[in-house]
């Protein structure tokens, strides 16, 4: 208990609590009975942080003994909860991308945008996935498979509230290390990132105006009731844009149109007019002009071709 | 050019959720056959289609689209051609718990391509909340191999919202 208020030293604020399956910062628990160790158990297969105690000779080399020094508990706590000013306790940095910058990569000063929409980015460079941590949450990004897992769906909507918020400590996964990791909750990584840059539209800085396009549809499934984000990736796949132009074409806000496009920048779907690959022809229509305009007035969409 | 009565494809592998999509699009009780299925049968799925599903779904005044569902056994292909004559569209259903996720992919997209070559798709994903590792890079994959570039969406066909999202992604690519 002295130590968990000595943390206050380290500017953190810690609630101590009796262990009720529920998330928590960090699980204390004593490795020498059956309860401590189911315990510890299952916060380790939801991928959080634990701190065992153990007398035992032949405990394991992280477990502390119950004569620890309070200054010693103090750092080993700090040391899991926070270890942003330490050795990380269970992340790599990602490295960072390898090839040569483009025009894009300089707009994405690091400088001016980091957590979570960073990571993604710099995911592109990453071989395999991205498990990403901050505080009690992880997330596991799987960018090439347009897929973002958790633990439980509460993780998912505090990571995408973190989108810009730095802290996030990232560690580089094999598919089957990340396999390994049982994550509870699938969702689409493209719907994930258009919600969340939604929400801070304001906060996002400007991409440069150059030509925009995306190469693929962004999976919209689970977004029926975001028509915007469904007229402004028609119009990307179908050519190539500058924002300026997209955002009147769509009638939408500047600030509404740069959200989606970061969205899709992280998502490693928008192509910059240094990368675009030219699309292919437009189809031929199938149907009368008459029959389309009905069909797209039925479902809620914008039709002005 | 259509100018009559709009019919939309429902396509894809036995058990991705086409008769289920249908019916959650549906203003009208859809007809279906199914019959009970012979092997492998789930307490989730214990029927299957074994000609075709048929629905309505009223636009406005007197234009209705008709929903047809095509059978994912391949011993009803036959039937494909007539469904397909018309068409505006096809929505493939896939199973993303399936193994053979990009296989069923092609095999779907080469099958209705064939009989109807201007037709144009979209892809609904099934199950990809109960299938950890799905990638959509399979669909994607599969699609570039077939020529193809449709939008493909996880979706559950058991919401009427995530169904219409599959027809409005099919309209705005058109």
């Amino acid at each position: 208990m002295m130590a968990t208020q000595l943390m206050a030293a380290h500017g953190l604020t810690v609630h101590v609590r009796p262990w009720d399956g529920t998330r928590s910062s960090l699980l204390i628990a004593n490795a020498d009975d059956t309860y401590g160790r189911n315990a510890v158990e299952q916060v380790r297969r939801r991928g959080g942080n634990v701190l065992t105690v153990s007398d035992q000779p032949g405990a394991t080399g992280d477990a502390v003994t119950s004569s620890i020094q309070v200054a010693e508990l103090v750092d080993r706590i700090k040391a899991i909860v926070a270890p942003e000013t330490g050795a990380p306790a269970v992340a790599d940095a990602v490295a960072p991308p390898t090839s040569a910058p483009t025009a894009l990569d300089v707009a994405l000063d690091p400088a001016q945008l980091g957590g979570l929409l960073q990571v993604c980015l710099q995911a592109a460079s990453t071989p395999g996935d991205v498990l990403a941590s901050i505080g009690p949450w992880q997330v596991l990004i799987r960018r090439d498979a347009s897929r973002i897992a958790a633990n439980a769906h509460s993780d998912l909507l505090a990571a995408q509230s973190r989108l810009v918020i730095e802290d996030w400590t990232t560690q580089t996964l094999s598919r089957t290390e990340a396999a390994a990791l049982k994550m509870e909750v699938t969702q689409s990584l493209d719907a994930f990132l258009i919600t969340g840059c939604d929400a801070i539209a304001d906060l996002l800085p400007p991409l440069p105006g150059n030509g925009y396009q995306l190469s693929n549809w962004p999976d919209l499934g689970a977004l029926p009731n975001h028509r915007a984000a469904l007229q402004l990736a028609s119009a990307l796949v179908k050519k190539r844009w500058n924002l300026t132009a997209l955002a009147t074409h769509c009638g939408l806000t500047a600030a509404q149109t740069n959200a989606f496009c970061w969205a899709m920048l992280a998502s490693g779907l928008l192509q910059s007019d240094l990368n675009i690959i030219a699309p292919p022809p437009p189809p031929a229509p199938v149907a009368s002009q008459n029959i389309l305009t009905r069909l797209a007035r039925r479902f809620g969409l914008f039709r002005s071709e | 050019m259509i100018e009559g009565p709009v019919k939309l494809l429902f396509a894809g592998p036995v058990g991705a959720g086409k008769t289920t999509a249908i019916r959650s699009l549906s203003d009208t009780a859809p007809v279906s056959t199914e019959a009970a299925l012979s092997e492998n049968a789930t307490a989730a799925k214990s029927t299957t289609t074994v000609a075709f599903d048929y629905s309505t779904m009223r636009v406005d005044g007197d234009l209705t689209v008709h929903l047809y569902g095509i059978p994912g056994q391949d011993r009803f292909d036959f039937m494909r051609p007539i469904i397909a004559n018309g068409a505006l569209g096809a929505i493939v259903l896939l199973d993303a718990s399936s193994p053979t996720l990009r296989a069923d992919c092609v095999h779907w997209l080469k099958s209705i391509s064939t009989i109807a070559p201007t037709l144009q798709f979209v892809i609904g994903v099934t199950k990809a909340d109960v299938a950890p590792d799905f990638s959509l890079a399979d669909i994607r994959a599969g699609m570039q191999q077939c020529g193809i570039r449709a939008p493909a969406l996880t979706i559950d066909p058991r919401q009427r919202a995530q169904c219409e999202q599959l027809v409005r992604a099919l309209l705005s690519s058109l």
